[in-house]
């Protein structure tokens, strides 16, 4: 190479300088390239220097803000804002220093979040006539992360003195994998008590206060059950309650949450009335139930 | 078929003025079921405000509205339930005793099948403010779909002024498959 011949020393080390051998410069600028915009980010390129001192660095940092994002081209740059108008300029690093800034890129400006869609309908049952028994969602889709499931319910029990709660269980699985606590408050009159408690393991869960003596009462609860698909961990579920029985008599608010002792994924939910074949009382005609898919 | 995104913001309401009867009126029917999430700054100038809710401008009779609270409060007992059958609105949250000017609530409400013209209406409600954290749950009497909500800190909605300029209430709709 026609450089090699000359013995002027700045040449000499502008050799050693681009194959790494001296220790003492710091990289040359980059030369910038092009900014393009994106959603609350920008990427930018650069071209190193082929001369000088190697870099191991390369910071782009906008304008206004001073906000940087580093690596190889083209260099990402993260929250910024929507709407707002950045030129960024790059600089190369190495144990010696910092380069003088590149000239400025062109202008953009990046877009606001848009958001991405997280919350889907899966499925949705109406309970055609009080003679059903089980309710249940099967083969669940296994694309999200957590499931929602609202209910609306009534029930047909309609003995007096007393009922059951409404129950589900997850994964055909009857056997004591079931524990929750709960917090319930109920009654008619301006102070009556709250109760307190935790049951387990059974073979299926609570969801709901009693449904008491009467056919005209009905509960809605909202259910979430977590990381449903998640194979390396157990599974818990929390839901608000209600239930209202007509007047105020027995009416109630509840809150629970509970542990399915399986690291199995959630493949299918069952819903019912009372014990776990709705022999004491089986969800009324027209309760609804539906099940959402929450991405993560 | 890939599922649909149903979850919607279908209101955004800011206060502009302080009020004791806020309405949001022609709610959307295209969903199952409403979600409402507020911040109420007290207008009171000392006292605890509880907070209520009426359904399509319906001023009842008998138990159209049942509702449920259970409460605590921080460094008091467990917890209290009040129980209210009243005629013109659903009871929700409670700032607590002591709460000033100033002070925030905020709360979900949740009305499952809200467009359902079969039966009467379940609400479900979890909030509070810094003094007292509550969840309440009950009923809306009335069969009619849920087209119009209101609010007050007063259950007649005749008391003074207390939803106070800057509360914010947001409407989500959710439909299902």
């Amino acid at each position: 190479m026609a450089i090699k011949r000359t013995s002027n020393n700045s040449v000499n080390n502008a050799v050693k300088l681009s194959t790494g051998f001296s220790s003492a410069a710091i990289p040359n600028s980059p030369t910038i390239g092009t900014a393009t915009a994106g959603e609350e980010s920008a990427t930018v390129t650069y071209t190193a220097a082929t001369l000088g001192a190697t870099a191991t660095t390369f910071t782009a940092t906008s304008s206004p803000g001073s906000i940087t994002g580093t690596g190889s081209s083209p260099i990402t740059i993260s929250a910024l804002t929507g709407g707002t108008s950045y030129t960024f300029t790059v600089t190369a690093t190495n144990a010696n220093g910092t380069s003088a800034a590149s000239s400025a890129s062109n202008s953009v400006t990046p877009t606001g979040f848009n958001g991405v869609p997280s919350f889907y309908s899966i499925a949705s049952y109406t309970v055609p006539s009080d003679t059903g028994s089980v309710v249940q969602f099967t083969s669940i889709d296994q694309t999200y992360k957590d499931l929602m499931i609202i209910i609306r319910a009534g029930a047909t029990y309609g003995g007096a003195g007393g009922g059951s709660g409404g129950r589900f269980y997850l994964n055909n699985d009857l056997t004591a994998k079931y524990t929750w606590a709960y917090i319930n408050g109920n009654g008619n009159g301006s102070s009556s008590g709250v109760t307190s408690g935790g049951y387990g393991p059974t073979s299926n869960w609570d969801f709901g206060a009693s449904w008491a003596s009467n056919v005209n009462s009905f509960m809605s609860s909202i259910f979430i059950l977590q990381d449903y698909t998640n194979t390396s961990k157990l599974k818990t579920w929390r839901n608000i309650t209600g239930l209202y029985c007509g007047n105020g008599t027995n009416s109630g608010t509840a809150q629970y949450s509970g542990l399915y002792n399986s690291t199995s994924a959630i493949t299918s939910v069952q819903f019912h009335h009372g014990s776990a074949t709705g022999s004491d009382g089986n969800l009324r005609e027209g309760s609804q139930i539906q099940l959402f898919g929450i991405k993560g | 078929m890939p599922a649909a995104a149903t979850f919607e913001l279908i209101r955004a309401y800011t206060v502009p003025s302080n009020t004791n009867n806020l309405a949001l009126n022609s709610l959307s029917q295209s969903y199952d079921h409403l979600l409402i999430i507020c911040n109420i700054l007290s207008a009171s100038p000392g006292e605890g405000l509880d907070y209520y809710m009426r359904c399509n401008g319906d001023v009842g009779s008998s138990n159209t509205y049942v509702s449920t609270r259970m409460g605590a409060t921080p460094g008091g007992t467990f917890s209290t339930v009040r129980q209210n059958t009243g005629t013109t609105s659903y009871q929700l949250f409670y700032s607590a005793a002591g709460s000033n000017a100033g002070d925030w609530t905020a709360g979900q409400i949740w009305i499952p099948y809200y467009t359902n013209t079969v039966g009467t209406k379940s609400i479900l409600t979890y909030g509070g403010s810094k003094a007292e954290t509550g969840k309440t749950s009950g009923n809306y009497g009335g069969t009619s779909a849920i087209t119009a909500v209101s609010f007050s800190s007063d259950s007649g909605f005749t008391g003074n002024a207390y939803i106070g300029a800057g509360s914010i209430f947001t409407v989500y709709g959710i439909k299902g498959a």
